[in-house]
């Protein structure tokens, strides 16, 4: 009677001593965010009100099929940063990306398949007029064109049909371009470094150097003219561009001239205009900054302060008057569903 | 005659010389212990056979200890980008460089001159600048502070918040120079200032400018000021060489600066205007400015500002010992005998740490507790035999004599197999227990000196109690609830249902224990209540910023100039990125963040361009820009000078237990997968091989002469083929997927070269490859880095600790009754007590963290000596009167009576920490009150219980127990 217990005693104290006891317990699963703070958000393709795809650094991929609700994180199969995304209907859209990353969803965004790529320069800048017919660019003057859905590309470098053999174009050969915007199968124009404006209307063949028209006042010199980092246009005649130093410029003849509209937010950069339907003008920028202005030459106004805090804004999408889109960095993902009255911050 | 006897004789003949060496030997230790040191050092946490200990030497030898303070400014509902509030930001970062102890090379805050922001600059260069590179006058000069700030994505956000109510200071401890009571005293004094309404006091050499307060002679003081200026000057006389090629220098030049493009005012609504910037500085101010401090400085630190509370609770404590004790033996002699041989122990055992190189941390302030606990026991008991030996109607001498006779065995078996027991802790491989253990060993040890050499001798000068005391103790009502428990308890019920009990508890225990382990906090937030101005600190910090407590990762490279390499910099990212998508973390900063942000302002603040350049050459020259002009301990704390070692700093909300284990688990994990996939594999287990089911395309491999190497152009055969078995890497056999990733980490730790064992075609061969990366990765720090690696010893260590004390025990008693049952036995009341204490941890939910364990630790033998000293009197009565129950309710109405006593009002001390307003103390002191009331409870009910059931031959009659 005596010996039992005493025994089993000894043996428990004798196996935990000798053996010790490792109850580390392995980590546990925690609900993981699809949106950090550390995200940096390039650029959004608002496909509908309730369909977005956002892309932006270490090759995410977000999307929404409820307005913002929730997001899906489909796999891009790449860390390199996503810089542009377009769609030209509900399925079918690119992105392209740093180091030449080309890729392509004909699924609306659920899956996307990596393209054959003809460089392995980064590619700011991409748009399509319909599901063949494509351009890129990016640095180094690099432009892509594809005729037929991204399957192939062609690359070359971009030179405007004056021809840069001055000195100070030497400086300017090869620069970086930012944006792409086409209207039509022929007419289009880029934007980027030592505000470069070109223009093209046989389909990126030739192109033309536009931004001449911006020298007068304290810009004497093309190379003054800031860099542009965004550009759009609503037909073959009315366009904006947007740049370094809170620039915005306007045409409304197709390029032939080209006006700034006064300094919006000095030494804040402006990186991407947009043009309603209803003719307003909006511009996304550093420090949080968000213009719109009613119709061309009415006030600006700063709209959404503090919706971003001080984070740069990078890109702005519109799928209809009611429901645009903004983001940044800092995991800024802006949302407004009353025509830009109210900004808030998309769901996590 | 009995040795015992005749030492108690020989002890009162010579009283005098022996109470003169006591005395001496006490009058060293009570100089010695007058000066010993508070203090901590959080590093003496991290486990010495930690896998990454030599990184967290590394980290605080290079980039600053783990001891770290933060001060939040604070505007709520405002913005900091005020000019008031900027100069009471500088004036509060100069202070902090005064602050004792404080790095000042090591203070992070966009006042200060380490943190900076790279700028364009006409003539096409860019240099770097600090943030804030003097006081700010204007308003124009805030927003362009606000500008620069929000251009750089290494500040904004982390030392600025997101919507700009609040800015960081964060200063790093040299940790052996620091001193907490004058560290706190100095915080006080900044927080003060920098709260202060309308504004900070000036300090004397400071004038006023434009409403803008230039405090000059503050700031020269500590030299803050010359560092600026020496950054200042060589960025104004000396450049930054621009790593911009030609073309963008041109363009630089070209460019007028931003402020002085003119338009046409026409069309013009949007201006900086509308954020104020036009306004006077004064006129800027919104709201009051609100301080927050945190950080483990400033938490242990806390514990001074509760100094004065935590001395009344004590002298509370010692009151509530003595009354107990005055009632108990209605007899001043009774409360002078164990306040003397306790207040000896304490002496002894205080000088001992400090002639041991100890210091007194902050979190063991209860230790004094724990350990006079002891000596008040035993000295309680041999107060006791005296009692009843004066009660007998013995004279002074003989009845002291009698009284030593009968403690001395007792008292040296119980003490020594404490003392042992503590000393056992040496097993737990953390440098902050192990000092403990020694310290606690020691302490216990000079009990026996304290009680079988003092208190006797005390005695014998004192006059002889009143023979009626005993009678009246024989009559109290303690007696009698003692006689009515034992009489309840020694029933054949009583037995069962006691035992059953235990049991229960020690299952309860065992179902707690999970939840012991899973739960609590980091060690140091335990220190505040949640309503204590500190944890509402850190709320408010982790309001603004999305974490508080940091948790370090070392980059370490093979070579110089390893963290320019653009893949370590995109690794450093991909680790931020992988925790940071817990939500138990709210940022990260690294020199990956730098560099991207550089490459940023390079681009006119494009941010597409915030990217880790692919060629090392760029990384170079956006590094060399950004620490252009900056002396080498400014750099540091972010990179090395060489460039070969950069810490990775993650930043946690969530301090828990469960969070802290969870994020270094995913952090080893997700650095061991990424070696694997740097290595271009894909693996998988099978069976008990590792099979490689995929190779990549990269990195492309080269053979040069027998080793595989990252080259240009593929050789004729890669290191690796699909389907290949990896049998081992190095002299690491593999079996599983982790166990190749922990020999994967372990080996590239060692050395870059990397030699696999690999069976392809059934032919086993060597594949020696040169890592394709330039550093590894360590967890090597941080109040997180530093809790996780503790939790992990306190997770493997903490039962087996608990075991080796008991163990250790469990041979003292051996050796001393010759009899395993008697050993068992009296372990019983020891485990029942640990039990308890789990159980009640776990009940709580405050876990067991790396802060509690040393006291857990001293605590293992807690209650042994009362258990002891039951079975003596057991023993005696049994040979007495010959009936085994008869003698075990005389024990437990005798010796039963003292530990109830002493238990009892230890116990009582112990709770009145509840009320410290220290919480780590107050959860310690409530602990400590179950751990003494149970463990006298359990000698009191559980030992006779199982002494009468298993009726064991060592308490028999003349069994010598």
């Amino acid at each position: 009677m005596t010996r039992g217990p005493f025994r089993v005693l000894g043996l428990l104290l004798g196996g935990c001593c000798l053996h010790g006891c490792d109850r580390a317990a392995p980590p546990h699963s925690q609900p993981q965010r699809a949106i950090s703070r550390a995200d940096r958000f390039y650029d959004v393709a608002a496909i509908d009100a309730e369909h977005i795809v956002v892309v932006g650094y270490d090759g995410k991929i977000l999307r929404t099929t409820d307005g913002g609700a929730s997001w899906t994180r489909p796999a891009s199969g790449t860390g390199r940063a996503l810089y542009s995304v377009d769609f030209v209907d509900g399925l079918t859209g690119w992105i392209s990306g740093q180091d030449g990353v080309l890729l392509r969803t004909t699924d609306g965004g659920s899956s996307w398949g990596r393209l054959a790529s003809p460089t392995t320069l980064y590619v700011f800048a991409i748009d399509f007029i319909d599901r063949q017919r494509g351009w890129a660019v990016g640095d180094r003057s690099v432009l892509l064109d594809t005729r037929d859905g991204g399957a192939t590309w062609a690359a070359r470098t971009v030179a405007s049909a004056r021809g840069e053999a001055s000195a100070e174009d030497v400086a300017a050969a090869e620069s970086v371009l930012y944006d792409v915007r086409f209207v039509t199968a022929d007419v289009g124009w880029i934007v980027g470094e030592f505000g470069k404006i070109l223009h093209t209307t046989d389909g990126g063949v030739t192109w033309a150097a536009q931004q001449g028209s911006l020298l007068g006042g304290a810009i004497v010199d093309v190379l003054d003219i800031p860099t542009f980092f965004g550009a759009r246009f609503l037909s073959t005649q009315a366009g904006v561009v947007t740049g370094g130093d809170g620039r915005l410029a306007r045409t409304t003849d197709g390029g032939t001239t080209w006006a700034f509209e006064a300094t919006l937010a000095p030494a804040t950069p402006l990186f991407q205009p947009f043009l309603s339907a209803d003719g307003a003008t909006w511009a996304v920028g550093a420090e949080g900054t968000v213009l719109r202005q009613s119709a061309p030459g009415a006030r600006w106004d700063r709209v959404a302060d503090g919706a971003a805090g001080g984070a740069w804004l990078r890109a702005m999408d519109w799928s209809d008057a009611r429901h645009g889109w903004i983001v940044g960095g800092y995991g800024a993902i802006l949302r407004t569903t009353d025509g830009g009255q109210s900004w808030t911050a998309a769901g996590s | 005659m009995d040795p015992r006897r005749r030492l108690g004789e020989w002890l009162l003949r010579h009283r005098v010389a022996v109470l003169a060496v006591i005395g001496l030997l006490t009058a060293f230790f009570a100089y010695e212990a007058a000066h010993l040191r508070v203090g901590t050092a959080v590093g003496a946490r991290v486990p010495r056979d930690h896998e990454d200990r030599a990184a967290h030497d590394r980290l605080a030898a290079d980039f600053g200890g783990d001891n770290e303070l933060v001060i939040m400014l604070e505007v709520p509902g405002g913005s900091i980008f005020t000019a008031d509030t900027l100069n009471r930001l500088r004036e509060l970062t100069a202070g902090l460089a005064r602050v004792p102890g404080v790095d000042p090379g090591r203070i992070e805050s966009i006042a200060h001159p380490t943190v900076r922001v790279v700028k364009a600059a006409a003539g096409g260069t860019l240099r770097a600048q600090p943030v804030m590179a003097g006081p700010v006058r204007t308003a124009a000069d805030a927003a362009a502070v606000r500008r620069s700030v929000h251009e750089a994505e290494n500040v904004y956000g982390v030392l600025v918040s997101r919507d700009d109510t609040a800015a960081l200071v964060r200063a790093r401890f040299t940790t052996e120079a620091l001193d907490y009571g004058r560290v706190v005293a100095a915080i006080d004094a900044l927080v003060a200032a920098a709260e202060g309404t309308p504004a900070p006091p000036l300090p004397h050499h400071s004038r006023e400018r434009d409403g803008v307060r230039e405090p000059l002679g503050h700031l020269d003081r500590n030299g803050i000021r010359h560092a600026a200026s020496a950054a200042l000057g060589l960025q104004d006389s000396v450049p930054a060489p621009s790593p911009s090629p030609a073309k963008v220098r041109e363009r630089e030049s070209r460019r007028p600066p931003a402020a002085s493009h003119s338009e046409p005012s026409g069309a013009v609504t949007v201006d900086p205007a509308t954020r104020g910037s036009q306004a006077p500085a004064r006129a800027e101010t919104t709201g009051a400015v609100r301080i927050s401090v945190v950080g483990t400085a400033w938490r242990y630190g806390a514990v001074y500002r509760h100094a004065r509370a935590s001395l009344l609770i004590g002298a509370a404590a010692v009151l509530v010992v003595w009354l107990s004790l005055f009632r108990h033996f209605r007899d001043w002699r009774g409360v002078l005998g164990p306040t003397v041989s306790a207040a000896v122990a304490a002496t002894w055992g205080l000088g001992g740490m400090r002639v041991a190189g100890l210091e007194l941390d902050p979190l063991l302030l209860l230790l004094p507790v724990v350990l006079t606990a002891r000596a008040v026991s035993h000295a309680v008991q041999m107060y006791d035999r005296y009692g009843e030996a004066v009660g007998d109607g013995r004279e002074r001498a003989p009845a002291i004599v009698a009284a030593f006779v009968a403690h001395v065995g007792p008292a040296c078996t119980g003490i020594v197999a404490d003392a042992l027991g503590v000393l056992a802790m040496l097993v737990v491989p953390v440098v902050l227990v192990q000092r403990v253990a020694l310290a606690g060993s020691f302490w216990i040890a000079s009990v026996l000196v304290a009680e079988l050499l003092v208190t006797p001798l005390v005695l014998s000068y004192l006059p002889l109690p009143r023979r009626t005391g005993r009678r009246w103790r024989d009559r109290g009502r303690l007696l009698r609830a003692v006689e009515a428990c034992t009489a309840a308890v020694l029933s054949a019920t009583g037995r069962r249902l006691t035992l059953a009990l235990a049991l229960l508890l020690v299952a309860a225990a065992a179902l707690a224990w999970h939840r012991a382990g899973a739960a609590g906090t980091a060690s140091s937030s335990l220190l505040a209540f949640a309503d204590a101005p500190a944890a509402a600190a850190a709320r408010n910090v982790r309001d603004r910023f999305g974490g508080v407590a940091p948790f370090v990762v070392l980059a370490e490279g093979y070579d110089r100039g390893a963290m320019q390499d653009p893949a370590t910099l995109r690794a450093m990212e991909r680790l931020q990125r992988h925790l940071e998508r817990d939500r138990a973390v709210g940022y990260s900063v690294s020199l990956a963040d730098t560099v991207r942000t550089v490459n940023t302002v390079f681009h006119e603040l494009e941010p597409k361009w915030g990217v880790i350049p692919n060629g090392a050459a760029e990384v170079e020259s956006l590094l060399a820009v950004y620490f252009s002009g900056a002396p080498a301990a400014e750099t540091a704390l972010y990179v090395d000078p060489t460039y070969t070692v950069a810490p990775v700093t993650i930043f946690c909300a969530d301090g828990s237990n469960a969070a802290i284990r969870r994020i270094a688990g995913e952090s080893a994990a997700f650095l061991a997968g990424a070696l694997v996939r740097d290595l271009g594999l894909t693996v998988a287990g099978r069976g008990d091989a590792v099979v490689v089911t995929a190779v990549d395309a990269t990195p492309v491999w080269e053979k040069a002469d027998t080793v595989w190497v990252v080259g240009a152009r593929a050789g004729s055969e890669p290191p690796f083929v699909p389907g290949d078995r990896i049998v081992s890497v190095g002299r690491t056999a593999v079996g599983t997927v982790p166990a190749f990733e922990g020999g994967l980490t372990a080996a590239a730790r060692r050395s870059a070269r990397l030699d696999f064992t690999v069976v392809r075609d059934g032919e086993a061969r060597s594949v020696t490859v040169m890592a394709p990366w330039k550093a590894v990765f360590r967890v090597a720090g941080g109040d997180v880095g530093v809790a996780a690696a503790a939790q992990a010893v306190v997770a493997r260590d903490h039962l087996r600790m608990v075991a080796a004390g008991l163990c250790v025990i469990a041979v003292v008693l051996l050796v001393t009754y010759r009899s395993f049952a008697a050993a068992l036995c009296l372990l019983v009341p020891l485990l029942v007590a640990n039990a308890a204490v789990v159980a009640y941890l776990g009940a709580r939910g405050i876990g067991l963290t790396i802060d509690a364990l040393p006291l857990v630790a001293v605590g293992v033998g807690f209650g042994i000596d009362a258990a002891i000293y039951i079975v003596r009197r057991i023993v005696e009565e049994h040979t007495a009167h010959g009936d085994l129950e008869d003698a075990v309710r005389r024990a437990l109405v005798t010796a039963g009576g003292a530990v109830t006593v002493g238990g009892g009002s230890m116990a009582a001390a112990a709770l009145l920490w509840a009320v410290s307003p220290v919480r780590f103390d107050a959860e310690m002191g409530l602990l400590l009150a179950v751990w003494m009331a149970a463990s006298a409870v359990a000698s009191l009910t559980v030992l006779p219980a199982v002494i009468l059931m298993a009726g064991p031959r060592f308490a028999g009659p003349g069994s010598g127990g």
